[in-house]
């Protein structure tokens, strides 16, 4: 009776040293990224003695500690779920504003509106040299916006497709990542620690996947995960096997993914985000040739059809049709066709000139510029609105998952206090249990 | 239950302190800057009124400095017609001299010489340049006025009208007056010019009239067709005066529209300073307040409590 409260007074001290154990261990990986608050369960050990009456029940103490880790499988989801979309949005934003900026900082606007006021300055006076000379530096300077939007807006394009390249790399060596750990946790049979790291890890890694694409997970009964990405929902892990995701790029700098033949579309993740942006840049890059495009149009067939200032019939102006290739033709502001067709050397007649402005206006370049400017700006905005959406939801599941999962201090410091004294009241009683089987002893 | 776990909570802390930092840096920049436009998609709808209220800036810019090369023009058109007037106004002198009896021939191909003369001032004058260099009376086509033949005689060789300058909003002006318009009239059912009326009464009074014309008959001839010359001139004064006075009243227009733009830009893409540095001082109070509870709370640690 006395060597079982001994027994009693023994197990309760294992099990608070091991709480004790836990709650250290916890305090250790406060900061741990990706760590899951572990905590101790622990059950009373009883039994039917055998050699007592039936209803009799003899007391064991306590026993069977097991290391389980609090993680929750539905905030685990929709903590990736929702870090999947916003890290789209983010993705997406970053993209957008890029081209934005592309196209704001390259001036392109102020330098039409210039070319326009220096054409409008010239028709005042069509045969001063330094006017004609300040109307070619003009068109220069716009043909260089041009240059600089187009080159910047394809640095964009180089760059979103570099990161989606690298996002797949991520990609694809997360998902073998995974496939390996499959393989460890399968074979891992033992419920202590070992395991929780292994699923720490998992989860951390499907984390991680979550937010180049959107995937969905299944949890298997021995804690190996299959994982699908995008839509249709395509197997990348399953097991010790992982597929290889495969991205091209388009000849107008679209990207599309796959896995082996199937096409995979995305809704989610870095790589939707870039996968959009690349589609608006696509969009702007034409818009912005095409603007490009019938700016030279214009002036060239106008300049073609007047006379220069020496009398002979007027050249093209521009050279290229693209943004990024439109150059100035003309090298003097003489062989600017201000006059009409077979005018008199010298002549003052601004009809050509006028002619240029009308068909300037005609293929809308302003306008058009105008609204691209407008709506890749729009775009951003709009973008930005749904970004803040996505970033405020993902932060709510990631808070909702680190209250369930996380750690805090100042439980862990109670706990501290708590099996502490659980601790020493175990070795009182083992304490006790020495002193009555002494008390027995001493009988005499 | 709703625990917190202690890496979220310094994690939302740094996030909100970032927020907020952020947040002040901004509206100290558009304090700074005075544009409370960074991005053009901060607002694409303002930034968007803002590149046309800009552009509108940069074209009136050069409607401006048209206007003034068009008025000085004119100016120049209107005082070269006075001069035009006071030759005339002595050639009327000349002619009524010599139309009366008074005079023998000899003195009236002293007059006749004078009135040559004067015409050689009026062709110079015809063929004044304006402040671009090109022929002040001969339109646009870049060759002068009058050309004068072998035997004296002026043709009008310049273009047919005068050329129009855009003021701006679509509004034009004429940037002067052609030779014709003002030195061809009628007179008698029959249309002729000054400079021809001169050379004739130049030439009659000297003798080298058409036969069957004395001199003085010629003068007197000559008298209707001066006045008749002195009111074609006046009428061009007229109309430069009121070209003159059209393109003050676009400049007053001018003027009124770019206060107006002014404005817009100031309330669409500029910085409200009263508005703005109030709210910074508000993000500032916020953003002490969340870093002073952040050490309260961060210090209130349950290790520090237990010995």
């Amino acid at each position: 009776m006395s060597s079982n409260l001994l027994q009693i007074g023994a197990s309760g001290a294992r099990a608070a040293r091991a709480a004790l154990d836990v709650t250290a261990q916890n305090i250790a990986n406060a900061g741990t990224a990706g760590y899951v608050r572990r905590t101790l369960s622990v059950s009373e050990m009883a039994g039917h003695g055998t050699q007592s009456s039936i209803g009799d029940v003899s007391l064991f103490g306590v026993g069977n500690e097991t290391i389980s880790r609090s993680a929750d499988l539905f905030r685990q989801a929709e903590m990736r779920r929702t870090g999947s979309d916003a890290s789209r949005a983010d993705a997406q934003v970053g993209g957008l504003q890029d081209i934005s900026n592309a196209l704001e900082q390259s001036n392109l606007y102020p330098a039409i509106t210039q070319f326009e006021a220096s054409l409008q300055q010239l028709s005042s006076n069509p045969t001063d040299t330094s006017l004609r000379a300040s109307t070619l530096e003009a068109a220069r300077t716009m043909a260089q916006s041009f240059n600089i939007a187009g080159t910047s807006l394809a640095a964009v394009g180089n760059q979103l497709q570099f990161q989606a390249t690298d996002g797949v790399k991520q990609v694809n060596t997360l998902t073998q990542n995974l496939a390996t750990l499959n393989t460890k946790i399968s074979a891992d049979t033992d419920p202590g620690m070992n395991a929780s790291v292994l699923m720490d890890q998992r989860d951390q890694l499907l984390q991680q996947l979550s937010t180049y694409g959107n995937i969905t997970t299944t949890i298997n009964p021995d804690n190996t995960v299959k994982v699908q990405m995008g839509n249709p929902a395509t197997t990348l892990v399953q097991g010790g096997q992982s597929a290889t995701l495969a991205m091209a790029t388009a000849s107008d700098g679209t990207i599309s993914f796959s896995v082996g033949a199937a096409a995979l579309a995305l809704g989610g993740g870095s790589l939707a985000g870039q996968q959009q942006a690349l589609s608006s840049y696509a969009g702007a890059v034409t818009r912005l040739d095409a603007v490009a495009k019938s700016l030279a149009t214009a002036a060239n067939t106008v300049q073609t059809g007047g006379t220069a200032l020496d009398g002979s019939a007027g050249q093209p102006m521009f050279t290229g049709i693209t943004a990024a290739t439109i150059t100035l033709a003309l090298t003097s502001g003489n062989q600017i066709a201000t006059a009409p067709a077979n005018s008199l050397p010298g002549s003052a007649n601004p009809a050509n000139l006028t002619a240029l402005q009308t068909a300037l206006g005609t293929a809308n370049v302003v306008g058009g510029t105008d609204s691209l400017l407008f709506d890749t700006a729009a775009a951003v905005k709009g973008a930005t609105t749904t970004q803040t959406a996505l970033t405020a939801i993902a932060a709510n599941a990631k808070n909702a998952l680190e209250a369930q999962s996380g750690v805090n201090l100042d439980e862990e410091a109670a706990n501290l206090v708590r099996f502490q004294q659980a601790f020493q009241a175990s070795g009182k009683v083992m304490q006790v249990a020495s002193t009555l089987l002494d008390t027995l002893l001493n009988l005499r | 239950m709703s625990t917190v776990s202690t890496s979220s909570f310094y994690d939302s802390a740094i996030y909100n302190m970032n927020a907020l930092n952020t947040q002040a840096q901004n509206l100290q920049e558009q304090i700074s800057t005075g544009s409370r436009l960074k991005n053009a998609y901060d607002d694409p709808v303002a930034a968007a009124r803002m590149r046309a209220l800009n552009r509108s800036d940069t074209l009136s810019t050069v409607d401006k400095t048209n206007a003034e090369s068009a008025k000085s023009d004119l100016t120049m058109a209107s005082d070269t017609l006075s001069n035009f007037s006071t030759i005339v106004a002595r050639l009327q002198e000349l002619t009524t001299q010599a139309a009366t009896g008074t005079l023998n021939d000899a003195q009236r191909a002293g007059v006749g010489a004078e009135v040559t003369a004067l015409r050689q001032n009026l062709v110079t004058l015809a063929n004044a340049k304006d402040s671009r260099g090109q022929s002040l009376f001969g339109g646009n086509n870049g060759s002068q006025a009058y050309t004068l033949a072998a035997n004296g005689t002026a043709s009008y060789t310049g273009a047919g009208t005068a050329d129009t300058v855009s003021l701006g909003n679509g509004l034009t002006v004429t940037r002067g007056v052609t030779g014709p318009e003002f030195l061809n009239f009628t007179v008698n059912g029959s249309s002729t010019d000054l400079l021809a009326v001169v050379k004739n009464l130049g030439d009659a009074l000297q003798g080298n009239g058409p036969s069957g014309t004395t001199p003085q008959a010629a003068a007197h001839a000559a008298l209707d067709q001066l006045q008749a010359a002195t009111n074609a001139i006046s009428t061009a004064q007229t109309i430069v005066g009121s070209r003159l006075s059209w393109i003050d009243t676009t400049t007053a227009i001018r003027d009124q529209l770019g206060q107006q733009r002014t404005d817009d830009e100031a309330s669409v893409g500029g910085t409200d300073i009263a508005t703005t540095v109030s709210r910074l001082q508000q993000t500032m109070t916020i953003l002490q307040a969340s870093q002073a509870s952040f050490v309260k709370l961060s210090s209130l640690n349950l290790f520090s409590m237990i010995n």
